[in-house]
This record gives C-alpha cells, sequence and structure tokens, in this order.
C-alpha cells in the first residue's frame, strides 16, 4: 500500500539546542558543524545577527538560533559555542549563513508526517520525540522578511 | 616672834631695869668707891692716931697729932660730904632709871606685839644712846621683819605660782597617764594587728608559692601544648601540601578530561560532519553514515565517560578542596590556637614572673610584718613601762601638787605672820589701815564714806573698805568697782542684817586696841581667798569710835 | 568584484575597507586622547580608530538577503583580510558608524 510507506517517510535532521528549545534543521541545508567561531559584530545589526566570521574563507554571517526561534539567546555573553553553517534562503538564492547554538545533538530521521504544522517565523512545525519536542526548521524562510 | 618673845624681851629688860637703873652700874660703883674710900680713910686716921700714940708715948710733940686729927676731921668730913653726894646722886639716877625703864617696858611690849612703829616712837623719848641703841636694834628688827614681810609675800607669791604649776603637772601628767594608757592599748591592739597581718601575709606567702609553682607547672604544660599545637599545625600544613599536591594532579586530570572532552565533542562535531557528508553523498555515504554513526557514538561515550570521570574526579577534587579548605581551616585554626597557645604560654610566662614577684614580695612582706610584730612588741613593752612612769610622775605631782597647796597654805600662814609687825612700809597692812585711820580722823564726820570711797579707789587690792561705828553699829562699806569691773558682785545686804560688833574682826580690834590682822577667809564678794585687816579707832578719851576694816584680796595684795 | 589597493581600517570594532581610489586624505587627528585617524572620502569624512593598511587585493562578495534582513548599513559587499572579514565600504553611503562628527575641510 503506498500511503503507509509514504507516510512512515523520514527525512534526516540535524538535532541541535537553541535557548532551551530543540530545533531540527534538515541535513540537507547543513554544510558543516563548527565550533567557537569568532564573531565579529557589525553596529547597528539587530540582536539575531551575531556578527560577521569567516569560514572555508569566505565571510560568513552568523545568526542566533535561539533568538530566531525562541526569542532568548544561544550564548549570553560569550561566543556561540557551536555554529552550523547551512545553506539559507530560497533555493535560487540561498547563502551559507552559520546558526549559532547551544549544541549539535545528533542527526535524527524525523517523520515528515509526524511534524505538526506550527509555522512561526523559521520553524515549519513541531515533532514529539521521547526525549523532546522538535521545532523543525525551514531555513529557506531565512532570507524572507518577517 | 610672838608673845613668848615679847615676854622674853620684856623679862629680859625687867632683869636688867628692875630695881636698878641703866646707870645702875656707875652709880653704884661710886659708892663703893666712897664706901671703900671712907673706910681706907678711917683706917688710915686709926692707923695714924694710934701711931701719933705710940710717938707721943714715945715723947713726941702733939702738935703733930692735932694737926693729923685736924687734918684727918676735914678729910673725913669731905669724903662723907662727897658720899652724900654720890648718895644723892644714886637716887637721882635712880629714879631716871626706873623711869627710862617703864619707857623701855612700853616699847618693848609694842615690839612684842610687831607694832615697830609704835615702838620706834616710843623709843625716841630715851636719852640719846639708849634711844640710839634701842632704835638701832628696833631698825634692825624693823629690817628684818620688813624683809621678813617682803619675803613671806614673795613666798606666798611663788608657794601660789608653784601650786598652780603642780596643779597644772599634776592635772597634765594625769592626762599624760590617761594618753599613755590609752595608747598602750592603742599600741597593743596594733601589735595584735600586725600579728594577724604577719600571720595572713604568712599565709599569703604559702599561696604565693604556691602559685608559682603552679605557674611554672602551667608554663611547662603551655609549653608542651605550643609545642603539641605547632606539631599539628606542621602535619596539618604537611596534609595540607599533599592535598594541594592532590588537588593539582586533579587539575591536571581535569585538563585531561578538558582535552578528552575537547577531543569528544570534536570527534562529535566530526562524526556529524560525517554524517552530513554521508547524507550528502547519497547511497555511496550510508556505509560512511554508519560509520558516522558509530563515531558519533563514540564520541558520546567518549564524552559521558568523560562526564563520568569528570564526574568523579571532581567528586574527588571536591573531597580535595574540602580537605584543603579543610586543612587550610586546620591550619588557621591551628594557627590560631597555636598563637593562642603561645599568647597563653606568654600569659602565663607574666603570670608565672609575676607569682614569682608576689611570692617574693609575700615573703618579704612576711619577713617585714613578723619585724614589725616583734617591733611593735618592744613598743608596747616600752610604752607599758613608759605608762607606768607617766602614772608614778603623776602620782608624784599628785603629792607634789598636794605638798604645794601645803606650802601655799604655809607661804599665807607665813604672810600672814608677817603681816603681824607694824613697819612703816607700804607692805603693811597695819601701817596701810593706820593710814586710812588718821585720814578718817583728819575727815569731818559724817565723812566716812567719802574718805572710804577715795581710799578704796587708791588701793586696787582693796575688795571691801567699811567702818562700823561702835555705838550705833552703823555699817559705812565701799566695794572697789574697779576690782569687780563688769562681773556680778554678791550682795553685801545680809551684812547689814547682821550685828557687826560681834564679828571677828570687830572683837580682835576692840580686844587688842591695835590694828589686827585675821587668817584668811574666802571673801563673799569676789569669792576669792582675801584676809580682814581692822583697826579701832579711839577718842581723845581713848573710848572706842569705832572700827575700821578693809578685806585685802590676797592675789592682788602679792601683786604690790 | 574585486577591489584592487583597498583601505583597511578598524572602527566601531569593524574591519571597513574603503577603495583606495576615493581616499583624499588620510592624517591622524590631533588632540584627542587616543589615535584617531581621518579618512576623507571627498564629500566624507570618515574617523576610524586604526588603519591597517592597503589589502593588495579584495574579492568582494555581495551582501546576501539573510544579512541585508538583520542589517541594513549601506556597503559595498564583504571580503576576507587576514582571515577576518572586512565589509567594503561604499564610499558615497559611508556606514554611520564610521562618518566623522566635523565635515571636511575644503
Amino acid at each position: 500500500m503506498a500511503a503507509p510507506a509514504a507516510a512512515r517517510a523520514t527525512v534526516a535532521h540535524l538535532l541541535v539546542s537553541a535557548g532551551g528549545v530543540v530545533c531540527g534543521v534538515p541535513l540537507d541545508a547543513v554544510r558543516r558543524v563548527v565550533r567557537a567561531l569568532a564573531v565579529q559584530p557589525l553596529p547597528g545589526s539587530s540582536r539575531e545577527l551575531l556578527g560577521l566570521a569567516e569560514f572555508a574563507g569566505e565571510p560568513l554571517p552568523v545568526l542566533d538560533l535561539a533568538a530566531l526561534v525562541a526569542g532568548g539567546t544561544s550564548a549570553p555573553g560569550g561566543p556561540a559555542p557551536v555554529t552550523v553553517v547551512v545553506w539559507a534562503g530560497p533555493q535560487e538564492e540561498r547563502e551559507l549563513v552559520g546558526l549559532a547554538v547551544e549544541a549539535a545533538l545528533e542527526v535524527r530521521p524525523l517523520e515528515i508526517a509526524a511534524v505538526v504544522p506550527s509555522p512561526s517565523g523559521l520553524v515549519r512545525g513541531e515533532v514529539g520525540l521521547e526525549e523532546a519536542v522538535v521545532r523543525v526548521l525551514d531555513l529557506r524562510l531565512l532570507g524572507s522578511a518577517p | 616672834m610672838g608673845r613668848s618673845g615679847r615676854r622674853s624681851g620684856a623679862t629680859r629688860g625687867g632683869r636688867h631695869l628692875n630695881g636698878s637703873s641703866a646707870a645702875g652700874p656707875v652709880v653704884a660703883g661710886s659708892v663703893r668707891r666712897a664706901i671703900w674710900g671712907g673706910a681706907l680713910h678711917a683706917v688710915l686716921v686709926v692707923c695714924g692716931w694710934l701711931l701719933l700714940q705710940r710717938a707721943v708715948a714715945a715723947g713726941a710733940p702733939r702738935w703733930p697729932i692735932y694737926l693729923f686729927l685736924v687734918i684727918a676731921v676735914l678729910l673725913a668730913g669731905t669724903q662723907a660730904l662727897r658720899f652724900a653726894q654720890t648718895l644723892a646722886r644714886a637716887r637721882a639716877t635712880r629714879h631716871e632709871a626706873l623711869a627710862q625703864g617703864k619707857e623701855l617696858r612700853r616699847a618693848f611690849r609694842e615690839f612684842g606685839v610687831g607694832d615697830v612703829v609704835r615702838g620706834l616712837a616710843i623709843t625716841r623719848t630715851l636719852p640719846g644712846h639708849l634711844a640710839t641703841s634701842f632704835q638701832a636694834g628696833a631698825s634692825s628688827l624693823a629690817s628684818m621683819a620688813q624683809r621678813f614681810q617682803d619675803g613671806s609675800i614673795g613666798v606666798a607669791g611663788a608657794a601660789e605660782g608653784v601650786e598652780h604649776v603642780a596643779a597644772e603637772l599634776a592635772a597634765g601628767s594625769s592626762q599624760q597617764a590617761a594618753s599613755a594608757v590609752e595608747i598602750t592599748a592603742a599600741m597593743e591592739e596594733l601589735a595584735q594587728t600586725a600579728a594577724q597581718i604577719a600571720e595572713h601575709a604568712g599565709r599569703q606567702a604559702q599561696l604565693a608559692a604556691g602559685a608559682e609553682a603552679a605557674g611554672v607547672a602551667g608554663g611547662a604544660a603551655v609549653d608542651d601544648a605550643v609545642a603539641g599545637v605547632a606539631a599539628v599545625q606542621q602535619r596539618i600544613q604537611a596534609i595540607s601540601g599533599r592535598a594541594d599536591t592532590l588537588g593539582t594532579r586533579s587539575q591536571e586530570i581535569f585538563r585531561v578530561l578538558e582535552l578528552i572532552t575537547e577531543i569528544a565533542q570534536e570527534t562529535h562535531i566530526l562524526s556529524l560532519n560525517a554524517a552530513i557528508e554521508a547524507a550528502a553523498a547519497g547511497d555511496r555515504g550510508r556505509r560512511f553514515a554508519v560509520v558516522a554513526e558509530e563515531v558519533r557514538r563514540l564520541a558520546q561515550r567518549t564524552r559521558e565517560s568523560a562526564e563520568s570521570v569528570r564526574g568523579l574526579v571532581e567528586e574527588f577534587a571536591g573531597a580535595i578542596r574540602a580537605t584543603v579548605v579543610a586543612t587550610e581551616e586546620g591550619s588557621k585554626e591551628a594557627a590560631r590556637v597555636l598563637d593562642a597557645a603561645r599568647s597563653a604560654a606568654g600569659a602565663i610566662s607574666q603570670l608565672r614572673d609575676a607569682s614569682a614577684g608576689t611570692a617574693r614580695v609575700a615573703r618579704e612582706t612576711s619577713l617585714v610584718t613578723q619585724q614589725q610584730t616583734a617591733a611593735s612588741e618592744e613598743v608596747v613593752a616600752t610604752l607599758r613601762d613608759l605608762s607606768q612612769v607617766v602614772q608614778r610622775m603623776s602620782r608624784d605631782l599628785q603629792q607634789l601638787s598636794a605638798d604645794a597647796r601645803r606650802l601655799s597654805k604655809v607661804a599665807v600662814a607665813i604672810q600672814l605672820q608677817a603681816q603681824t609687825f607694824h613697819l612703816d612700809s607700804p607692805r603693811s597692812l597695819k601701817h596701810l589701815i593706820g593710814g586710812w585711820l588718821e585720814r578718817l580722823d583728819a575727815s569731818p564726820a559724817g565723812s566716812e564714806a567719802a574718805v572710804l570711797e577715795e581710799l578704796v579707789a587708791n588701793a586696787p587690792f582693796v575688795e571691801l573698805g567699811y567702818y562700823v561705828d561702835a555705838a550705833s553699829g552703823a555699817l559705812t562699806e565701799i566695794v572697789n568697782r574697779q576690782l569687780f569691773a563688769g562681773r556680778a558682785v554678791a550682795s553685801s545686804e545680809d551684812l547689814r542684817k547682821v550685828n557687826l560688833r560681834q564679828r571677828p574682826w570687830y572683837r580682835a580690834a576692840e580686844r587688842d586696841r591695835r590694828a589686827v590682822v585675821l587668817p584668811p577667809h574666802t571673801s563673799v564678794l569676789s569669792g576669792q581667798p582675801c584676809i580682814t585687816v581692822a583697826c579701832p579707832r579711839f577718842g581723845a578719851d581713848g573710848s572706842l569710835r569705832g572700827v575700821l576694816g578693809m578685806d585685802i584680796h590676797m592675789a592682788g595684795w602679792r601683786r604690790v | 568584484m574585486r577591489l584592487d589597493e583597498c583601505l583597511i581600517v578598524r572602527g566601531g570594532g569593524v574591519l571597513w575597507g574603503v577603495p583606495r581610489a576615493r581616499v583624499r586624505v588620510l592624517a591622524r587627528a590631533a588632540g584627542t586622547a587616543r589615535d584617531v585617524y581621518r579618512v576623507e572620502l571627498g564629500g566624507r569624512a570618515l574617523a576610524v580608530d586604526e588603519v591597517l593598511g592597503f589589502s593588495a587585493r579584495l574579492e568582494v562578495r555581495p551582501l546576501g538577503a539573510v544579512l541585508r534582513r538583520f542589517w541594513s548599513a549601506p556597503a559595498l559587499g564583504l571580503a576576507l583580510h587576514d582571515g577576518r572579514p572586512v565589509v567594503v565600504v561604499d564610499p558615497d553611503l559611508p556606514p554611520g558608524a564610521l562618518v566623522a562628527s566635523e565635515e571636511p575641510h575644503g
């Protein structure tokens, strides 16, 4: 039966924690997970933008995922412990962006059908796991105005 | 001197003058010479007659016999005439001598009663040689009597002074004796107190010696404690050092764990990136994804193990820190205890030194108090002896005071005796009252008060001057206001109620018919010793008109 | 975009790149407690904290949409200089953080 197989379709996500929230970043959008990127703040930027860093020979804007999804901060008073370099924005204009998180947990396949849609900014929906509720992110929305 | 003296003088005078005159021996000698001359002349005549008769018988002419007879008769007649003259002269001299003897008896009678003035006045009527001799003798007597009067006054004054001094000394010595007894009692009490203090000091010395020994023992114990605490501190410091070492080792372990954790995290990241790359590789990366997953799990286990080890090491480090803290606290406590012990040791050392000093002072104090006790006992014994001496002296002074009082009374008696002489001297009371009597006689009748007023005013030693009329018994009295100025004077009203003519002084003057001095008595006016001098006043017919009297303040009289 | 001889300065904690061709005056400002450099760009003057030097060649990337969403300051793009990100300044629209308080002389 085709419908049950499609219902159990999973997509690999990188689970990260930010602001006390576990977020799931589609693995195909993840470029690299790095630690302790030196970020240079930009004057006049919003609080979600931590600043600019260097990654793979390119300037990389770094955003605070906790500020983006939970209104908090991933690194109060200090640099973010882990930065997930992702492709953000629309497919045709995607760019590398760094998401500062508290920790990169694991790669977990998530059932698409189990994602409860609750679009809110960067969050596409939520899915419940044994240990936590994961907010599934849609990074294509990152470049769009809120 | 006295009645017996006056009698003996009269008797001597009587033996000399009785039946013969002062010229008796001369007259008697002339009579004897006359008698012997006559007798001799008779013998010569007889012998001459006999010789002439023989001669005549022998044939000698007669005319010598007749001539001899004539001569003899003439000589006999002359001799008889001379004899008669001598007898007449002797008779006249005898009459004169009797008269002079009578005067001398009167004079001696006056001398006998002490009235030298009157006696001398009588002797002035005697012949020059007698008067000279008697006056010389009377003058010597008067001079002696005057010296006696003056001396009696001086003796009386001195006796009174001695009596006062003796009384003061007696009173003072009594006070001193009482004070000596009090001082002796106080010193005995002091000696007793000193003995108690010495006893206490001895006990204090013993206690101080015990405290000193305890201080020494305590100091030794504290020293041991200090040494023990120091050793404990050293051990704690050693433990602390080892704990520090353990802490250092744990830090190194932490660093290794950090490194392992870092590696685990990197490995975890690496595994994630590997998973990402595997996912990007698609099917070809599936096995790589498995490896990546294994690596991730390995990293996770490593991280978990590191965390576990970290927990253990943290626990161990916590224990080490606690141990370090405890050892530090213990070291601080030990240091504090050591400081306290050292302070205590210092304090105990000071206390020990103080105890030693106190013990030494206590011993010295005990010794000194014992010496003081012995000295106090000696002082007490000396004071007892002194008290006895003072008491004996007080008794002697009491006796001296009694003797002085007797001496004073004797002096008064002597003074009175001296005043029995009537001398021409301002120190002679009889002479004084005689002068008053002369003034009274020279004043008009009825002026006795005025005269007495004037006389008393000029005699500061006279308390009272008075005159009693013999006929009426009327009293005229004048009190010396200067003597009683500002003082209350006893009333003399009672005197007026008494028959003053029966008073001793009046009767003595009336009886002796001359000035009299009565024995001392207490004045009714001043309450002080005084003597009464009274003198009779006679009329022209020799009858008693009255008696003049004065009360002499003895103390004031001695200052004359 | 590639820039040759871009002046690299630091101001406000950020590295900025100024096209050398547009730099008129580069001087140190006198009378200040710390060194402040004055960069005149003809019509504008920039006050920077440090002049690092000139970069021989700078590969400038345009600002992405994500960055634009969160940072609206005018800039030509981003580049790297000695491994550190550099914001390339639009000389005609320098960022407010660099604009000096006084107008240039002349």
